[in-house]
This record gives C-alpha cells, sequence and structure tokens, in this order.
C-alpha cells in the first residue's frame, strides 16, 4: 500500500520551513516572546516574510523576571506592529515605556485586528490614552489592571466596543457612572474583574451584576461586597466562577441563595470569608459543579466541610485550604477520593501528619501536579521523597517543616530535573 | 504544555503481529504493529485494514524511518505504567535521541509530521527553537548557514524594530 505525498517539503536550505513546521517552531509555542521573534524575523527574507503571519505578539516578564529584561519603546511598537497585519493579542504587561504615542500607533496599525490587549502595569499610560483605545473596536479581551486611568476616561475607551467578553479593572477607579457605562456598553460581557476597585459600591455593583445576563465569572476580591451583593449574584444563573476574597460582609444568611441559584458554578473563591461551620457545611454540600476552591484562611473549615466537599464535589481538581487549623489526616483520607486533585494547597495546616499525606499523595499518584505545605510542621522527608517522585509533580512548596538531608535534596533535585522545589 | 515523553505516552492500541514499513530508498522494517501504530498515520491505515502486510512510506527515507521506530519502540515500553523508567530517565533519553546533525534533526521533523507523531514532533521542533534561542541574527545565520538576503531598507526596518533589544 502506497500513501500520499507529504503536502509540506524542505526546500533549497535545510531551513526552509513551511506550513505546519514554521508555525510548530516560530507562530505557535516554543518563540512566543517578541525579543524572540524580533532577532528570528532579522535572519532572512523568507523568515521575516512567513513571522508577519503572527498573531501574538508577549512582551511580558517570564516566569521568574520581575520586569521584562528589554523594555519596548513606543517607536518600536510602531514598527514591530506596522508589519504585522494580522495581530489579534498583544500583552503589554510592565511595559513601562509604552505612552499614548505607543497605543495611538497601535491603533493605527491593528485596530482591525486587534481582539485582546493587555496592559497591566503599564504606569506611563493616563487618561490621554484612553481615545486610543477606544479606537480597538473589536477587542474582546481588555486589561487595564493596574492603571492609572480614571473612571471616565475607562468609559470612553469601552463604550465603542460591543464585542468586550473580558473587562479587568484590577485596582482601577470605579464609580457607579462606570459600572452604568458597562453595562449599556458591552451587554454581552461574560468576565469582570473588579479586584481592589476603588470607589465601588453597592447599588453599582448589584446594578451591574442583574443587568448583565450572560456574567459568567465575576472577581469582587478587596472589595468587601455587602450581604445584597451576593444575593444579586445568586441570581446570575449562568455564573461558573465567583470570587471574593476578604470579604469580611459574607455572612450565613447569603450562602443558601448562592447554592440555588449558582447551580453552574465550579470555582469558587472566599479566601478569609466569616462563614460558620454549619454555613460552610450548607455551601459545599449544595454545589455540584465546583472543580476550583480556594477556602484558604476559613477558620470554621473542618474535616466535616471537607468531607461534604468531597462527596457533593467529586470532579475538584484545585483544593486550597491554607491556615485552615482545625483539619486532620481525617481531611486528607477525604482529599484522597478527588480522582482528578492536581493542586492541594495545606499550608500552615499544623494538625497534618506523615500518615494521612502519604496516603493522599499514593491514592493520587496519578494526578497531583502541585503540592504547598509551607508549615506543616509535622510532615517530614518521607512525605517530599514521595510527592517529588510522583510522575506528575512539577511544584513542591516546603519551607519551615520537619529538616531534610542536604544529600536528599540534592538527589531530588538531580534525579527531577524539571521540579520547581521551593524548601 | 506536556513535555514530549508526557504526551508520548497515550495508551498503545491492541494491535497483534508486525507490519513491514518500506522507506522511500526501499529499506525494509519489520516492526511490531503496537510500535508502528504510535505513528497515527500509519495506525490509521491499521485500522482500515489490519490484514495489510507492509506500508510503503515514500517520503521517508531509510534512516529517519529507522530513528521515527527507535523513538516509538522506546516509548512504547518506557511509557508502560510499570515500567520502572522515570520521567528523568525518558527525559535524558529524548535529549539523547535527538542529539544528531542538522539535516538528520530537519528530516525527522519532516517525518514525525508526515507520520503524526505529535510527541516526536514537539521533541525535535524544540530542539530546533533551543538551538534559536540567545542568539544575534547573525550567529543564527553563521549557524545554520542561511545567506542574510534582506534588502537595505528591510535591514533598516528591522534596526527600528528591534532598537529596544540593544538598549
Amino acid at each position: 500500500m502506497e500513501v500520499e505525498a507529504p503536502s509540506v517539503t524542505i526546500t533549497n536550505t535545510i531551513f526552509s520551513i513551511q506550513g505546519e513546521f514554521f508555525n510548530k517552531l516560530f507562530l505557535d509555542c516554543y518563540l512566543p516572546h517578541a525579543a524572540e521573534h524580533c532577532i528570528v524575523s532579522a535572519v532572512c527574507k523568507e523568515w521575516r516574510q512567513k513571522l508577519s503571519q503572527r498573531t501574538h505578539l508577549d512582551f511580558s516578564p517570564r516566569t521568574g523576571e520581575s520586569r521584562p529584561p528589554h523594555q519596548i519603546s513606543d517607536d518600536c511598537l510602531d514598527e514591530i506592529t506596522k508589519h504585522l497585519p494580522a495581530l489579534r493579542s498583544i500583552n503589554l504587561t510592565k511595559c513601562v515605556l509604552i505612552s499614548s504615542r505607543g497605543l495611538a500607533a497601535l491603533a493605527n496599525n491593528s485596530s482591525s485586528t486587534l481582539r485582546s490587549l493587555q496592559l497591566f502595569q503599564c504606569h506611563q499610560l493616563g487618561d490621554d490614552a484612553a481615545s486610543h483605545i477606544a479606537r480597538l473596536i473589536r477587542l474582546e479581551f481588555l486589561g487595564i489592571t493596574r492603571t492609572r486611568f480614571s473612571a471616565p476616561a475607562v468609559a470612553t475607551m469601552i463604550e465603542p466596543m460591543p464585542d468586550l467578553a473580558n473587562l479587568q479593572l484590577h485596582g482601577v477607579e470605579t464609580t457607579d457612572g462606570l459600572l452604568d457605562r458597562v453595562v449599556a456598553s458591552c451587554p454581552t460581557l461574560k468576565t469582570i474583574n473588579l479586584t481592589y476597585a476603588r470607589g465601588l459600591t453597592s447599588p453599582g455593583t448589584i446594578g451591574l451584576v442583574t443587568r448583565l445576563p450572560q456574567l459568567q465569572d465575576v472577581d469582587l476580591s478587596y472589595c468587601d461586597p455587602s450581604t445584597a451583593v451576593f444575593e444579586a449574584l445568586a441570581r446570575c444563573p449562568n455564573l461558573t466562577r465567583l470570587a471574593a476574597h476578604a470579604a469580611s460582609h459574607l455572612t450565613d444568611a447569603c450562602v443558601m441563595p448562592l447554592v440555588a441559584g449558582c447551580p453552574h458554578l465550579e470555582t469558587l473563591e472566599l479566601v478569609g470569608a466569616p462563614l460558620t461551620e454549619p454555613a460552610l457545611i450548607q455551601l459545599v454540600g449544595g454545589l455540584r459543579a465546583l472543580r476550583w476552591a480556594d477556602l484558604r484562611l476559613v477558620e470554621a473549615v473542618s474535616d466535616g466541610v471537607i468531607a461534604r466537599l468531597v462527596a457533593a464535589n467529586p470532579a475538584l481538581e484545585h483544593v486550597a485550604l491554607r491556615g485552615c487549623h482545625q483539619l486532620t489526616d481525617a481531611a486528607l483520607r477525604s482529599l484522597a477520593g478527588l480522582s482528578q486533585l492536581a493542586h492541594l494547597d495545606t499550608a500552615m495546616c499544623l494538625n497534618l501528619t506523615d500518615e494521612g499525606m502519604l496516603g493522599l499523595l499514593r491514592a493520587r499518584r496519578g494526578s497531583l501536579r502541585e503540592l504547598i505545605v509551607p508549615l506543616c510542621a509535622k510532615l517530614t522527608g518521607a512525605v517530599l521523597e514521595e510527592a517529588a517522585n510522583m510522575p506528575h509533580m512539577t511544584n513542591i512548596e516546603w519551607v519551615a517543616n520537619q529538616a531534610v538531608p542536604p544529600e536528599a535534596l540534592e538527589r531530588m533535585s538531580r534525579e527531577h530535573p524539571g521540579l520547581r522545589l521551593r524548601i | 504544555m506536556a513535555t514530549p515523553a508526557a504526551a508520548a505516552a497515550a495508551p498503545a492500541p491492541q494491535l497483534e503481529g508486525d507490519i513491514k514499513l518500506v522507506s522511500e530508498d526501499a529499506h525494509e522494517f519489520v516492526t511490531p504493529k503496537n510500535v508502528a501504530a504510535q505513528c497515527k498515520m500509519i495506525k490509521t491505515m491499521l485500522e482500515v485494514s489490519e490484514e495489510q502486510e507492509f506500508i510503503n512510506l515514500p517520503n521517508v527515507k531509510g534512516k529517519e524511518l529507522e530513528k521515527v521506530i527507535e523513538y516509538c519502540r522506546y516509548h512504547v515500553q518506557a511509557d508502560k505504567p510499570d515500567s520502572g523508567v522515570s520521567d528523568n530517565d525518558k527525559k535524558t533519553w529524548d535529549e539523547n535521541f535527538v542529539k544528531v546533525d542538522k539535516e538528520t534533526l530537519f528530516n525527522l521533523i519532516m517525518a514525525a509530521n508526515y507520520l503524526d507523531v505529535k510527541s516526536l514532533l514537539d521533541l525535535t521542533c524544540a530542539t530546533v527553537a533551543n538551538m534559536l534561542k540567545n542568539k544575534t541574527p547573525e550567529e543564527i545565520r553563521r549557524e545554520f548557514n542561511i545567506k542574510n538576503d534582506l534588502t537595505p531598507e528591510e535591514e533598516e526596518e528591522i534596526k527600528r524594530e528591534s532598537a529596544w533589544l540593544y538598549q
């Protein structure tokens, strides 16, 4: 039997790569950063031409860097985007030299194609950039996290963006007027992040969540939403993620409406919630679709709460219980039943012992990828050894537990070079 | 992104017996079907007709076909849950496997793409990408014997685009 000739061929030089190969090498995943893009596109005419098809540019710091080692300037951003007619997504995280002029150039070059713009901590940007961002009318994602834009400037930029589905306003001044404009301008918004949003009021937030029926993901962390806001959230039928870290007004009375009103909730993040144990049992036992539960520093979390959580939500993948100091090995025995558990954070849970943790690790050998256990003072090197030997483990945080001999640590590092181990 | 070794961990199909694979330059390799089926393209053909005794692969030379079979044979064994081969051992084996000259590496990319062995394609592409990292355009040209055919205008454009990298 003969098979058809491949659709891709190598011609002339060994590096004349076409189609799928080129996409794989340069456009997809292996050379994602803008710095590499610039270097590789300067090699020869063919590569330059092919790289002009690029759709994504990432100028953000790489893992382990606090900020990009090279800072893109307005002029360079103009030159680069001028030659990328298909650009759909750009990440300018911590690009502190980018000013209004750079955004004007981006709007000139990419307004017809750009769908995603991330401007995390771009401190040079002020309200004068709003009119340029407003020209990117096809944006579906806009992140202006920790920037200096005023509420009227944000309202101006989102007004002509009817397709906006994801708006990140983390740390941005937020008024009721702005939230009204969000509702009016972005009727199909699915995700909104208002973490640390200064100036947020209860009526404004309630107006937002009740008038955007497609909302799926709401983050109100560090905004201290009122009981009335939680009641309004409980009336969002499509909600799949709710994050409200440090919500000091979350009362037991809020819990039941959430259970009844948000049947599709997959992610629940209530770090530091002042709920009682019976309310927690009702909450986690009433939800059935959770895959991600972040209950760090929730003092009332007990072994009984975890038993209910696991029984009601067998598809949980991520469980964070840092600082839930009541927990004992009984909780670990419950968690061992989660067949898809990939991430576990039990830092500062002082009662956990080797017996419970080793049992969990052996039960979840095929799924666990991350184990965060600093300050679990009873855990010994046996747990660390077992975790390091798990086939899919990528990250272990192990600080201030029982001492592990340096030679054992050295051996683990040598045997598992891909493992990130924080001791 | 899954590591090549992890990606190769797809369960081996339940195929019995051997199949003869014939390369472009007429080299013949009698290979267990479950090894050959790590190549998705071959797997599809075997599923269509289990009875066939040979498959002609007119676009893969014997040298590369032998390497692909070596890769598949190793991973069929090593990726078994009870193989006792650690991820670290597999990673080391993969690293050694792609220590080949550039022409072979590129022919392997071709073969992995044609035969549809995703984990091998990932491994070989990642190897090439790593060879490009932390080099200047001139160093890349030297490394891969590429002629600089950019026009003065393009050179000027590149200078303007890349100024931020050299400040």
